[in-house]
């Protein structure tokens, strides 16, 4: 019992889902201490989740369904799992909830995975769903996520429900959500990140990609040469064509008000890797930094069990994860070498004329440089002609972009 | 060409206007002689620099200690051809009438010419000292007229007159300085008093023609660290419109205050400057703005100077081969910065001074 205690943090968490694992392997009776213990930390997760996750999720029974359509089952496929043709019919009717041997047996034997079993019914999911911000779900109506349906017509949770089981893979989502790194700021409403990054996915879906990513492709190298495409004229564009052109899908959405999202690197499917991003600033340096760190996430995180990275990349570095701060690493690395810039006269001077020719001597666009000496110079009161000339909006017109 | 006195120099020549500091005797001193060639200085006199606890007397002395090495100094660092000598910024006209006599007389003792540069406006001790003293040494004298002076043309070709025949002197034997000193950015300036310069009485009969001016600013206040700061060399625009111009009376040779600001201001004030290189262009003066007291900014932008294509190279004179060097110096000071060798203000200022006295030379050797 000594490992189990009240869930504050992200990271106590995921230490929490971390040992219900252990927990379920061990496939405890509920009377002994370890079932005591799995049904303790049980209610605490659901606990953190109703206080901390938004719930964009489908229900168990909603979970069960979907896995159902998906492997073609009928109810009586079921009956291993749950028990009697009677008991199946009573819990997919919601009158019956779910025991720990039934969650055991259908994360096992169907692959839906605990975490979603045993979160509570349909009734509460709505609730949650009520407890989205009125503001937030306006800003969703009025950017079209609801499609032509308005708030005026249509209920905030028939609107906001629909919005998120527009993604097909629905359990999927849910796992995606909780295998997610937010680098943000605490008071950065998750919920709009998680509105926004379901739009991304959304938005990536219609994307046609012939290419699957394959695992390794992106490395400094890789970062190095790619990132010369910005020094052409349509650089970006370049940018965009050439990931799809490996298998990963670029999606520009902008940011919700409220929040300083920057980017994320969404890998809920693997074979094609989906990075997002907002241009929150109109500005190519940050278009390309954020960009690099999104690669360098793919590059470096690909493998470890996150579904998605939301960077709000002005976050105060101190205090930044391990893997924000590898990401960050590897993204300067690929933009302006360590090696370059410590023997660099930009280092001292921060004038357009050593920017321009660092860039030159790398070819890449002068904003990435001057962006680069603003940051690693923490001089952020120069080099502002380069950077604000240097936009990136222009080139995703279609967007709504606030003035 | 410089010939000989009776035959100075025609319009394709080149007359800098220096104070006589360190700086720039060390940029007049490593002049090639072909540079030379296309050169005759004005040498300005200015005080000592005034210690804290110095009268005036203190200073005056100071300068009148070094009063004897003065020509020595002067034939150093320009050898034995023309000079003008300025003494307009010394303190009193007792001090301005002992140096002339004393510093023109060991000037012609040491076979060499220096043509002293007097103003209409003169007390007349320094008008008496200066013709006095040009009769023993034949060098003839220089009139450096003003923006005041030629406000009232009549009133100033009158006073010319009276000066001219009051001293018995001949306008063959007077080189006419009109100098517009700063020109700001006021680009009608030069030509306003260029065309008024034309109606000065005998205009062609003068020794010599120059006409100065200097459009390089007060401070580099508005300069910026991060943007390339491109200053109009217009003294330089405007001179070689009218070096064009077939309609000029007579055409004058072109001055300028290098890279400095035309005014002269009290080296007593307590002023540090910017590191900042200033680097003259073809048309433009390219300013590599530094900080106050940061001297290894210098290294910093010398390194990217060099690399710039508008670098003319380190063999074009001594003030290019110094940024080169500094520039190559720049990698073993940033990985170790005790080494030092950023070079000091003076070292900066006379390698700028030397770059735009040779590239004004070479683009005045370029003319038809």
């Amino acid at each position: 019992m000594s490992k189990i205690k009240f869930i504050k943090t992200e990271s106590d968490y995921k230490e929490a889902l971390d040992l219900i694992k252990v927990l379920l392997s061990h496939d405890p009776n509920p009377s002994s201490d370890e079932g005591e213990q799995l049904s303790l930390l049980s209610t605490l997760v659901q606990d953190y989740e109703s206080r901390s996750l938004p719930e964009s999720l489908p229900n168990p029974i909603d979970a069960i369904k979907f896995r159902m359509e998906q492997s073609d089952l009928k109810p009586v496929d079921l009956i291993p799992y749950i028990g009697s043709r009677g008991r199946v019919s009573e819990i997919l009717a919601g009158k019956r909830q779910l025991t720990l041997d039934m969650v055991r047996a259908l994360e096992v034997g169907l692959g839906i995975p605990a975490k979603v079993l045993i979160r509570k019914p349909e009734i509460e999911s709505n609730s949650e769903y009520q407890g989205w911000d009125n503001r937030l779900v306006a800003e969703m109506e009025s950017r079209g996520y609801f499609g032509s349906r308005s708030l005026k017509k249509h209920s905030k949770l028939e609107l906001l429900k629909d919005f998120f089981s527009s993604i097909s893979a629905q359990p999927q989502m849910a796992m995606m959500l909780r295998k997610s790194n937010y680098r943000s700021s605490p008071l950065t409403d998750k919920r709009a990140l998680i509105a926004w990054s379901n739009r991304v996915i959304q938005k990536a879906k219609k994307i046609k990609v012939t290419k699957k990513y394959k695992d390794g492709s992106i490395d400094l190298n890789f970062m190095q040469e790619f990132v010369k495409l910005s020094s052409q004229e349509n650089g970006v564009i370049l940018a965009q064509k050439h990931l799809k052109d490996i298998g990963i899908i670029l999606v520009i959405e902008p940011h919700f008000s409220k929040t300083y999202l920057d980017g994320a690197a969404i890998l809920v499917n693997k074979e094609n890797p989906v990075i997002g991003l907002t241009l929150r600033h109109d500005r190519l340096d940050n278009f390309w930094f954020t960009l690099m760190h999104e690669l360098a996430h793919i590059s470096l995180h690909y493998n470890q069990d996150i579904s998605l990275f939301y960077d709000e990349l002005e976050t105060a570095s101190s205090g930044l994860d391990e893997k924000e701060q590898e990401a960050d690493e590897l993204a300067e690395e690929s933009l302006l070498p360590k090696a370059k810039w410590e023997v660099s006269p930009a280092r001292l001077i921060p004038s357009s004329m050593a920017a321009n020719s660092l860039a030159k001597e790398l070819g890449v666009h002068v904003a990435i440089i001057a962006g680069q000496i603003r940051h690693k110079g923490n001089k952020y009161i120069y080099l502002n002609k380069i950077i604000s000339e240097a936009k990136v909006r222009s080139y995703f017109a279609d967007e709504k972009w606030n003035k | 060409m410089k010939n000989g006195i009776n035959n100075m120099f025609n319009s394709k020549h080149y007359v800098p206007m220096l104070k006589w500091k360190r700086a720039e005797q060390g940029a007049l001193e490593v002049l090639t002689s072909e540079n030379k060639k296309y050169i005759t200085p004005v040498i300005q006199f200015v005080m000592p620099k005034q210690k804290p606890q110095d009268t005036l007397e203190d200073v005056v002395a100071r300068f009148k200690k070094q009063l004897t090495q003065i020509s020595d100094r002067i034939i150093e660092v320009w050898g034995n051809e023309p000079i003008f000598i300025d003494f307009s910024l010394l303190f009193t006209t007792e001090l301005k009438v002992e140096s002339i006599k004393s510093i023109l007389i060991s000037g012609h003792q040491r076979h060499t010419i220096f043509i002293p540069v007097i103003h209409l406006n003169d007390e007349k001790e320094i008008k008496d000292a200066v013709c006095s003293t040009v009769k023993e040494t034949k060098s003839g004298l220089c009139l450096r007229l003003t923006c005041t002076d030629l406000l009232d043309l009549s009133k100033l070709n009158s006073d010319i007159k009276e000066f001219i025949s009051g001293y018995k002197l001949k306008e063959e034997d007077v080189d006419l300085l009109v100098d517009v000193k700063e020109l700001g950015d006021d680009k009608e300036k030069y030509k306003k008093y260029f065309n008024l310069s034309q109606e000065i009485i005998n205009l062609s009969k003068w020794r010599t023609y120059i006409f100065s001016g200097g459009a390089f600013p007060e401070n580099l206040s508005l300069c910026k660290i991060d943007e390339e700061n491109l200053i109009p060399r217009l003294e330089w625009k405007n001179w070689k419109e009218q070096y064009a111009n077939v309609k000029v009376i007579r055409k004058p040779a072109f001055s300028d205050y290098t890279i400095q600001y035309p005014i002269y201001k009290d080296a007593s004030q307590f002023f540090h400057p910017t590191s900042s290189i200033k680097y003259s262009l073809e048309e433009e003066w390219l300013v590599m703005k530094g900080k106050k007291q940061k001297f290894e900014l210098y290294l910093a932008s010398a390194a990217e100077l060099i690399k710039d294509s508008r670098y003319y190279g380190e063999n074009f004179s001594f003030g290019d081969k110094f940024i080169y060097d500094k520039a190559k110096h720049f990698p073993v000071y940033i990985k170790k910065p005790a080494v030092k060798g950023t070079g000091s203000t003076e070292t900066w200022l006379k390698a700028g001074i030397n770059h735009h006295m040779t590239l004004v030379a070479t683009q005045i050797a370029k003319l038809s």
